[in-house]
């Protein structure tokens, strides 16, 4: 953006974070994500006035219905998603005249002809200045035919363009496995420079989770600890209450390490293991996120029964209420293998890390919806007060970022009185209570840096790579296993006990959340 | 950590106890409550000097202290006559938007008399330990500003509001800035921060080359703000602009500063850096129901064609965005600015406590041209 450097009134309003103009073009507009995420999050993106004056949203999608019916459709929409209710009705009245839409299907080039007359329209009557967002909520796989279709209708300004640009998020799954991956990286390649690519992992827009950066960069006190001379051992658990809620098509295809591990977790992985950044933009954090998953030990075909755990859920209840088998929910084979549970003891080989494991689990249709990294350090050396203090557990710093988003610090005390006896004592800071205020949604944040050409929250293609890299062989090793006798945990539970196994057999256990 | 034994969900109502037993009665209130884990982030002072302010300042804190967990201070200056020892209301801060959260706690200390002299060092007994202190100073800075002064040396975040103050306020804050602030604190005005959606609405036309162009052209800045009442020819609000937008173009003051009358307003030569003069007019455009000061429009234009305009709509939150400027497309846009409620300002000014160099950068360019018999 140098011409915006070189204006003398924008210096020093940076700190507003204010979108430049922009057209962005949601392929997929009719969809769920759109209404439920997209829509809503450009909503409060005007609401908050961070979007610049004639930005224009224009939809695209196969239905054939008039700008006026696209509007109505939105407006009910983000009357029942925004996050803020009711919808200032002033401030949807100057962001509704933005949206606009274009139909067409993915495939066809008319419909991409249609798409650059009408931008062109965009930019000579609301002044977005050639500058495009496209965003790809559609299934993935549409995304190298859209991009393939929006190069051929010269819809892609050049990366080195400075007086405009085009940006693509690029929503997951990113593949299905390392192959998938890669020939849909090279597709996008063919079209867009890396840095005009941006691979949405809604867990980096979490608050709590830009928190974790915060905690280990911000404070003095933590990183020397931050190591495998004072840690035990760290579990990351991505825990949902929820099932599958009606995608069951998507999901048999998928599976909780798809779903979750690959992208998610591994995200978490990366910002709790990685070394100091350089500075915080997007190439210096990325490239210290992704020498964590270089580093990662590689599962010998051997190990992978002992250091994974799978499962699926069959029957079972959660909060009184009796909740059906996996294999019993709508578009799931009655003998699916798929797993709705998995859980990994990865292992990083680095200075830092070296014989620390972490050990990493998600699933479905547990007993409680919660997201947190929980730090064990080692023990005392010795226990100068007796049996009381044998019975406190080594120190344990509890990183929470969903549902209610703190941090728990377990240290042992004194118990009043006039015995020397020592208990384990949590001291709790929580967001909530300290910070009274509502954050922005995820997409808000991701799309806000995006416009803005911030990528420090996105993934780059070699954190793509590299974690299919770990995770496909494992999926493939499960495939040509003989599976677990599934269902083998009951909805409701903490998981199947092989999972228990998993760190049992090093002599730790799962943290009950 | 530890249970207190007579532990209730709603603590004692604010009550009143002299100044040296303020801190065990929070600390009483605290307990009342179980002595939940409470974090506190800052210590807000705010001064103001009647009853009226007080409110205000009670309704302010109250709404900012959710998202900025502390201690807040209301001091009342009360009548510099009639000794009396300094009383102090102390309570429990609830989040409104969360009953029977309790984010802080708030002490209101009415100081007369003599006690006025020491208010610092009666605050500086009170403040929380280890967090920074904010002062907010309501209404006028006192043209003996002892107090404000020795409030503000021990602050580490100073804002005034000036569109409470008069415009010779804006040299003594300026007085303040070059003779005694530290660099590391920050000071800042809430009416500065009202202005923030008019600076960068009026940005927003230079970020495209063409118009870029345009606004090195530029000849003239026109200003026109709803009536002050004290009979200025210019707001605070419209000085800072001004101030803003001179610093920024690097326009220079001459060495005598001579407002010429016009229709309505008052205009003042200033010179571009290559010596062109570029006027700066202040007009009164009377709308009714506007708070006193707020701009209504605001116009860059050069010789040649160029106009770059914002406009209120009547007494409105809506702005008309509009321009023209050879070789560029630039559409015709309506934008809403934020209410400009004290809270909300309070609460950005929180959100960002740093040092504001724009600020100080308009407040040096504007204070001469209003140093000495403005009044028309
Ligand atoms: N929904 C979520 O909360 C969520 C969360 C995270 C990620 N995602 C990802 O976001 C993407 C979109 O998800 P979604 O839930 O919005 O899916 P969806 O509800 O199925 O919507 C898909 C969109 O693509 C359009 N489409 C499909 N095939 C098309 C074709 N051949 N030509 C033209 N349009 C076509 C659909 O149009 P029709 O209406 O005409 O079929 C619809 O607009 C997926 O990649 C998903 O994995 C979604």
């Amino acid at each position: 953006m140098t011409t915006t450097m070189e204006n003398p009134l924008r210096a020093g309003l940076d700190d507003e974070r204010l979108a430049p103009p922009c057209a962005i073009v949601i392929f997929g507009a009719s969809g769920d994500l759109t209404r439920r995420k997209l829509v809503p999050a450009l909503y409060h993106l005007q609401l908050s006035r961070m979007l610049a004056p004639g930005s224009a949203v224009v939809g695209f999608a196969r239905k054939d219905v008039g700008v006026e019916e696209f509007r109505r459709e939105q407006r009910e929409a983000t009357a029942q998603f925004a996050r803020s209710k009711p919808v200032d009705t002033e401030a949807w009245a100057t962001f509704e005249p933005s949206l606009s839409y274009v139909h067409g299907t993915f495939d066809e080039p008319e419909a991409y002809a249609r798409l650059k007359a009408h931008l062109e329209t965009v930019d000579a009557t609301m002044g977005t200045r050639g500058n495009r967002l496209f965003y790809f909520a559609t299934p993935p796989e549409f995304f190298s035919v859209i991009a393939k279709h929006l190069k051929a209708a010269g819809l892609v300004a050049d990366a080195a363009d400075r007086s405009r640009f085009t940006r693509v998020i690029v929503e997951k799954p990113f593949g299905s496995n390392l192959e998938s991956s890669r020939a849909l990286d090279r597709a996008l390649h063919e079209v867009l420079d890396e840095s005009q690519i941006y691979r949405i992992d809604h867990y980096l827009g979490k608050e709590a989770v830009q928190n974790l950066l915060a905690f280990r960069f911000g404070n003095a006190i933590f990183e020397p600890l931050w190591r495998r001379e004072f840690i035990d051992h760290v579990q990351i658990t991505v825990a949902e209450e929820i099932g599958i809620e009606g995608r069951g098509k998507f999901y048999e295809g998928a599976g909780a390490t798809r779903d979750i591990i690959q992208n998610h977790l591994f995200q978490l992985l990366m910002l709790v293991a990685m070394e100091p950044p350089s500075a915080f933009d997007a190439d210096a954090v990325r490239d210290e996120k992704v020498k964590v998953l270089r580093a990662l030990r590689p599962m010998s075909r051997d190990r992978i029964p002992e250091l994974t755990a799978r499962g699926q859920y069959g029957r079972g209840t959660l909060g009184g209420g009796l909740l059906p088998a996996y294999r019993e929910e709508q578009d799931v084979s009655p003998n699916s293998r798929t797993e709705t549970y998995a859980a990994m003891r990865v292992e990083i080989e680095n200075w830092r890390w070296q014989g620390v494991p972490f050990y990493i689990r998600t699933g479905k249709r547990l007993t409680r919806r919660v997201t947190e990294i929980a730090v064990r350090f080692k023990g005392i050396p010795v226990a100068l007060f007796g049996r009381s203090q044998a019975e406190t557990a080594p120190n344990e710093l509890v990183l929470r970022i969903q549902p209610d988003e703190g941090i728990t610090l377990r240290f042992a005390a004194k118990q009043p009185g006039s015995h020397m006896v020592l208990r384990d004592v949590n001291m709790d800071f929580r967001y909530g209570a300290t910070w009274g205020r509502t954050s922005a949604d995820a997409y808000e944040r991701l799309i806000l840096d995006a416009l803005l050409g911030d990528a420090t929250l996105f993934a780059r293609d070699d954190e793509v790579d590299e974690a299919w890299r770990y995770v496909s062989p494992i999926l493939e090793a499960w495939a040509e296993m003989p599976a677990p006798s599934f269902p083998n945990y009951a909805a409701g539970t903490w998981g199947p006990a092989s999972a228990e196994a998993l760190v049992e057999r090093d002599g730790r256990r799962w943290r009950r959340p | 950590m530890e249970e207190a034994v007579t532990a209730t969900s709603v603590p004692p109502g604010p009550i009143e106890v002299p100044i040296d037993q303020a801190e065990s009665a929070i600390n009483r209130a605290w307990l009342s409550l179980g002595d939940p884990a409470r974090a506190r982030t800052l210590n807000l002072v705010c001064v103001c000097q009647n009853d009226a302010e007080l409110d205000y300042a009670v309704h302010a804190a109250r709404d900012v202290i959710p998202g900025h967990p502390g201690r807040v201070i209301v001091v009342k200056l009360d009548s510099p006559v009639g000794d009396a020892p300094v009383l102090t209301r102390v309570g429990l801060l609830e989040d409104v938007s969360k009953p029977g959260a309790y984010v802080g706690e708030s002490l209101v200390l009415t100081v007369r008399g003599s006690a006025r002299e020491h208010v610092a060092t009666v605050v500086e007994r009170l403040l929380a330990p280890g967090v920074p202190v904010v002062l907010w100073w309501l209404g006028d800075v006192p043209d003996e500003p002892s107090a404000f002064v020795r409030l503000a040396d021990r602050s580490d975040v100073v804002t005034v509001d000036s569109s409470q103050i008069d415009l010779t306020d804006l040299t003594t804050l300026h007085r303040y800035v070059t003779q005694r602030a530290r660099p590391t604190q920050s000071i800042s005005d809430i009416e500065w921060l009202r202005l923030r959606p008019w600076q960068e609405s009026l940005a927003r036309f230079f970020d495209d080359p063409a118009t870029l162009a345009g606004l090195s052209r530029a000849e003239s800045l026109e200003l026109a703000f709803h009536t002050p009442s004290r009979g200025d020819f210019a707001s605070a609000k419209a000085a800072l602009f001004a101030g803003w937008f001179a610093a920024r173009l690097t326009l220079r003051t001459p060495a005598t500063i001579r407002w010429a009358p016009r229709e309505n307003g008052r205009a003042l030569w200033l010179s571009r850096p290559d010596g062109q003069p570029f006027a700066l007019t202040m007009t009164i455009d009377h709308r009714p129901g506007l708070h006193e000061g707020a701009l209504t429009r605001v116009t860059v234009s050069s010789a040649v064609g160029d106009r770059f305009e914002l406009e209120r709509e009547g007494a409105s939150r809506v702005l008309a965005w509009r321009g023209a400027c050879a070789g560029a497309v630039l559409p015709e846009a309506v934008l809403r600015i934020g209410p400009p409620d004290t809270p909300r300002m309070l609460r950005r000014l929180l959100d960002r406590p740093e040092r504001d160099e724009l600020f100080l950068e308009a407040l040096a360019q504007a204070a001469p041209w209003f140093g000495g018999g403005y009044r028309s």
